[in-house]
């Protein structure tokens, strides 16, 4: 190569450089977010994840949504009557709700959504949030083809009638599965619909890049309060690293604080009016195989109990970014009335219990993990407080369906697992992981069976009155404790850190209550320098 | 032939300060290796919640873990499946490769074609992809990750074997043998494999390098031993969350990688110039150990 | 030409023999995929319907052989989990695979041959012994901890680089993830530019044109150099067909969207369409890359006797 050369290369070089280097921003009209992978679906009838869940809120609305207080509150109904025996649902729908595409919302299409997740072609797999509904088996055998139990009553009305009345119904609806879709455009895209959803919420989607990224833009006939930003755009950045330089860099508006850093950020007092924080409507346990040796007995399941030192774990390993659980459920469901129930960590009394329970010498058990790097340390945690008190863990590691199929099929002796309430009831913590109709793949993945609990867990599920149920949950949790199914853990929080020039942000317990509305950006606060975090 | 080898191999290592250095740094990784246990400052599975992230200080030369293990324990406990992955499937893909090698260039005809054939289709093959293949589906194992390996590492064996046999063939001190009445096992062993030996050595001084990398590459993907069983590329995963504030958890596993890789590439670089001064044949076994 | 076409016939065989390998591999696979698409809160129906569409119910040779006819026609048939064709996720994460891959590939050959050449100029000076040891070094390096310790000094410490991601396309996002990839190349073209170059400044028209009086550069660069290239140009061809499959490590931990870390995600959630997919895809560049190069080789240099 000539000089002359070297120096053309140089000079190109130099230049590609500096055009790569200026990558400032200029759009601040819409909110900047990562998310860490491609959803698989935005149709709500197929939506089973966290994070399909909270983008479709943006798209779409159902009859209720839940508000940042944890109450039903009316969306796209505006107001609803429940007969005194709890099972006649009677909701009155707003007439000013309009589909991206233009057309009028009516009862008719609250009954056709409803009945397409129920409809076995459809393939969903939340059809259980509908069993209730009276005539839901005669239309999923094919017999008739409609639920009569959803009765279209006249063009603002719909009716819906329930088999046995079940006190958090409502619940059900704000669910991402109740919300409501365009006959027309699900006919006429078919399959596509999951990857090009129209709805009515305040956001309809613009473009989505497999693998790249989700942009959404506001809605201007939007019933409830209209977006204050031009549009929503999620950039696909499954490093969270990754996603926190861009963070400092200004090209992203909200970041979630990934956990190894979780410490730094949280003890910088500038940054202290942009972190939100809130406890998850989660659980997290090891759970043990009651079916069988030696965790049939409940005492050797009380004497683990004590031996694992959980607030060490929390504080040291998980950097206190958890709470740990004192009752089954998370502390804004049991609103700290629940009286506290919990075993301390007490080794010796661990070991008396498992020489009461028979056990001599040691006792070799199976624990089985999630993939993950978290799952590992806590499971390696676990196994060496277990071997303190004589209990050889063996830790079997699988990746995620291949773990969930050994603990469905009860091979494991403990496994490590959480519980994330798909609404904010009680009764979605204790139907479903206690009740042995729900052995195995319904959720009662421990195999727990115990008659009292399951007519405590129907009872409270029947009732209608706020106080009673409180009370059989009081008790439940009591009984539960006493049975310890579970090593209960603690339950995780969610922790975000948002940009000073973000404003109007709330960080809702539950994913899909947060419509994207209220968010601004005060352009004034824009800072020039592109190193916001030392 | 062993006489020479010590007689000329031994003083050219001392002359060669690098050579000397790499060759002292793979007797003591393989010590370390063998007798780790017994080195180790702290027991490496010992958790200790008191004492997680700490820097590297008197007390813990290479800081502790977020379980609070002493790193350096680790690494040398580590090392243990470094070397016994390397060495096993270097001595498996070695076997193989040689055997089918050998015959293949020795017998030519349609058994040639064959190995050629199964030679070509194994190279073609995205080697580390099917590792990770073959270790995801049956979850990790030291055998596993051994299998893996040689199920792709034997063919650059096979092809530079086949290559010296055939270049062999055709020497005169072969045709000399047949001359004389030797049969042809005779003329194998008492002729050929001492030619090859040089070339087989260097190939697997290269190779036991890039196992001992393959093998920390799957740990590092997860791929790798189950824990709590120490392994270097898993020691490097599990400290990447902590980089920014404890970057002692990535680092010395990864300098101990590199000092074991390095000091077996540059004994098997200096063997090569050593056996083969004219170069000619360096590009292949250059791109022999490339694979 | 008789030669091309056996060289066809070999390379047939190849992406048949692989795609025989990774079918059995992917069947003897333990678990279901079915449980990582429904969700905590299913029954036993939805989970027979999900085995039911994803044709998992089928003996093995029949499955095999409705593959063999898809692929035929183009069809990679579509991830379990987002039921996304699996050719078209190829087609849009390759041109990522490819930046990266060309990317890593100019700067090896760029850097390479140039420490080769002075490496080969400077024979056994300090110069030559400090290169020849950086190639050792650079070959021996994990890239995966290389990568990591780049990420450490240029993006944490002296934050003039970004630690990973994509951008919006911006090149800087590329300069850490194409050094990384491209070190072990840079140290094997260093190493054969220079005994290339070594060999060939010794040939005799390289002391003729030196007696000509032509200038040290010309003579090094212009006789020398275009001889010498051609072995690294084998190396190239091979270095590239291996970065074409995906480079698993550096996309991994640079959150690079290649077909390398799609491949990853797809085994670790045993996504059986979207790893054979992949696997195929890269085995096919591979063994086009090498049938490629055989070719050019035999064009360049007819005195090679390839067997």
């Amino acid at each position: 190569m000539t000089p002359k050369c070297k120096k053309i290369l140089l000079t190109c070089v130099c230049f590609l450089f500096l055009t790569g280097c200026g990558a400032r921003r200029t759009d601040y009209g819409t909110i900047k977010l990562a998310i860490p992978e491609n959803p698989t679906t935005l149709d709500p009838a197929l939506i089973v994840d966290v994070l399909g869940g909270g983008i479709s809120a943006k798209i779409f609305n159902g009859l209720v949504r839940a508000d940042k207080d944890l109450h039903v509150v009316g969306d796209i109904a505006s107001s609803w009557d429940i007969s005194s025996d709890g099972k006649r649902y009677t909701f009155t729908l707003r007439d000013d709700v309009f589909f991206h595409n233009g057309r009028r919302l009516t009862p008719l299409d609250v009954k056709y959504s409803f009945e397409r997740v129920l409809n076995p072609e459809t393939g969903s797999a939340r059809k259980w949030i509908f069993n209730n509904i009276v005539g839901v088996d005669a239309f999923t055998k094919g017999e008739k083809d409609s639920v009569t139990g959803i009765k279209v009553v006249n063009k603002n009305t719909l009716q819906i009638e329930l088999s046995d009345s079940f006190g958090p119904f409502l619940w059900l609806l704000t669910m991402p599965n109740a919300y409501i879709v365009p006959k027309e455009e699900v006919h006429r895209l078919g399959e596509e619909f999951s990857r090009r959803p129209i709805g009515t919420g305040p956001f309809m989607l613009k473009e989505w890049k497999q693998d790249y990224e989700i942009v959404l833009e506001a809605h201007t006939r939007y019933f409830d309060n209209k977006p204050k930003m031009k549009g929503i755009e999620y950039r696909i950045i499954p490093d969270e690293f990754s996603s926190l330089a861009e963070f400092e860099n200004g090209n992203l508006d909200i970041v979630s604080i990934p956990r190894a850093e979780y410490k730094t950020i949280l003890n910088d007092q500038s940054k202290k009016e942009n972190i939100f924080s809130c406890a998850g409507l989660n659980t997290y346990y090891l759970g043990f195989n009651c079916s069988r040796h030696p965790f049939n007995n409940k005492i050797v399941r009380q004497a683990v109990n004590y031996a694992i030192d959980r607030e060490k774990i929390a504080r040291n390993l998980l950097d206190d970014r958890v709470n740990c659980a004192r009752s089954v459920l998370p502390p804004q469901l049991d609103g700290g009335e629940y009286p506290q129930c919990g075993y301390p960590y007490d080794p010796q009394k661990a070991r008396d219990l498992l020489r009461e329970a028979g056990i001599s010498g040691e006792l070799t058990i199976t624990l089985y993990q999630n993939r993950t790097k978290e799952a590992a340390h806590i499971t390696e945690v676990v196994q060496h407080y277990l071997k303190a008190v004589g209990i050889n863990a063996v830790i079997i590691e699988r990746e995620w369906s291949s773990f969930k199929e050994t603990v469905i099929n009860g091979e494991p002796d403990m496994f490590l697992l959480s519980w994330w309430a798909d609404y904010p009831d009680a009764e979605n913590f204790f139907f479903p992981n206690f009740h042995s109709l729900n052995h195995g793949a319904g959720g009662n993945k421990t195999r727990f069976d115990d008659a009292r609990i399951d007519a405590l867990i129907r009872e409270a599920q029947k009732t209608i009155d706020a106080e009673k149920r409180k009370e059989l949950y009081v008790q439940l949790n009591k009984e539960i404790f006493e049975e310890a199914p579970w090593v209960f853990l603690w339950h995780k929080g969610e922790y975000v850190l948002t940009q000073p020039w973000v404003k109007g942000y709330t960080l809702y317990p539950i994913y899909n209550s947060d419509k994207g509305t209220d968010i601004w950006i005060d352009v004034k606060k824009i800072s020039a320098k592109k190193s916001y975090i030392k | 032939m062993s006489l020479f080898i010590t007689s000329q191999i031994v003083p050219a290592i001392k002359n060669n300060k690098v050579a000397l250095i790499s060759f002292w740094c793979m007797v003591g990784f393989i010590v370390v290796a063998i007798f780790a246990p017994f080195i180790v400052p702290y027991d490496p599975n010992a958790i200790n919640l008191d004492c997680v992230k700490l820097a590297p200080s008197m007390k813990h030369w290479c800081g502790t873990d977020m379980l609070g293990r002493d790193i350096l324990s680790r690494i040398i406990l580590g090392s243990r499946i470094s070397l016994l992955v390397g060495f096993s499937a270097t001595v498996i893909s070695l076997t193989i490769g040689f055997s089918l090698g050998l015959i293949g260039g020795f017998y030519g005809g349609k058994i040639d074609r064959i190995i050629i054939g199964l030679t070509d289709i194994t190279l073609a093959f995205p080697g580390l992809l099917l590792a990770i293949g073959i270790t995801a589906v049956f979850n990790g194992g030291i055998f596993t990750i051994c299998m893996a390996l040689s199920l792709v590492g034997w063919a650059s064996f096979a092809r530079i074997v086949r290559g010296e046999v055939i270049s062999m063939k055709e020497k005169e001190y072969v045709e000399a043998g047949y001359a004389v009445g030797c049969s042809h096992l005779r003329v194998i062993i008492t002729h050929v494999i001492p030619n090859i030996v040089s070339v087989v050595i260097v190939v697997a001084m290269m190779k036991m390098g890039t196992f001992i990398l393959s093998e920390a590459s799957l740990s590092f993907l997860g791929l790798g031993v189950p824990p709590p069983t120490p392994s270097w590329g898993a020691m490097i995963n599990d400290g990447i969350e902590y980089m920014r504030n404890c970057p002692w958890m990535t680092v010395f596993p990864g300098l101990a990688l590199l000092v074991a890789v390095l000091s077996f590439n540059l004994i098997g670089d200096m063997l090569r110039d050593f056996f083969d001064p004219k170069q000619s044949s360096n590009r292949k076994l250059q791109v022999a150990g490339n694979e | 030409m008789e030669y091309i076409v056996k060289r066809i016939g070999v390379a047939l065989f190849s992406i048949v023999g692989i795609l025989v390998i990774t079918f059995i591999l992917m069947k003897s696979v333990p678990g279901d995929p079915v449980y990582g698409m429904i969700g905590q809160h299913a029954g036993p129906e939805v989970i027979e319907q999900y085995r039911k569409k994803l044709g998992v119910d089928e003996n093995y040779l029949t499955q095999f052989f409705q593959y063999v006819g898809l692929v035929a026609k183009g069809d990679l048939g579509k991830s379990y989990y987002t039921q996304y064709p699996v050719s078209r996720s190829i087609m849009e994460k390759l041109p990522n695979t490819l930046k990266l891959a060309s990317a890593a590939m100019a700067f090896a050959v760029l850097l390479g041959v140039c420490i080769g050449i002075i490496a080969a100029y400077f024979k056994n000076s300090a110069i030559d012994r400090a290169i020849t040891l950086f190639s050792s070094v650079g070959i021996s390096i994990p890239i995966f901890w290389f990568g990591l310790i780049l990420i450490f000094i240029f993006a944490y410490t002296f934050k003039i680089l970004p630690p990973s991601g994509m951008g919006h396309g911006q090149l800087i996002y590329i300069i850490l993830p194409a050094v990384t990839l491209g070190s072990r190349s840079l140290a094997f073209i260093a190493r054969v530019t220079r005994s290339s170059m070594i060999e060939v400044l010794h040939e005799n028209y390289i002391t003729s044109a030196r007696a000509k009086g032509i200038s040290e550069i010309r003579v090094v660069l212009r006789h020398g150099l275009r001889n010498a290239i051609i072995p690294v140009i084998t190396l190239i061809g091979i270095d590239f067909a291996s970065y074409l499959n995906g480079s698993v490590l550096t996309e991994t931990i640079f959150g690079w969207d290649g077909l390398g870390r799609f491949a990853m995600s797809a085994i670790f959630k045993r996504d059986y369409p979207v790893i054979l997919g992949t696997v195929l895809f890269g085995a096919v560049i591979f063994v086009s890359m090498n049938f490629i190069i055989d070719i050019l080789y035999k064009v360049c240099n007819p005195k090679i006797k390839l067997k």
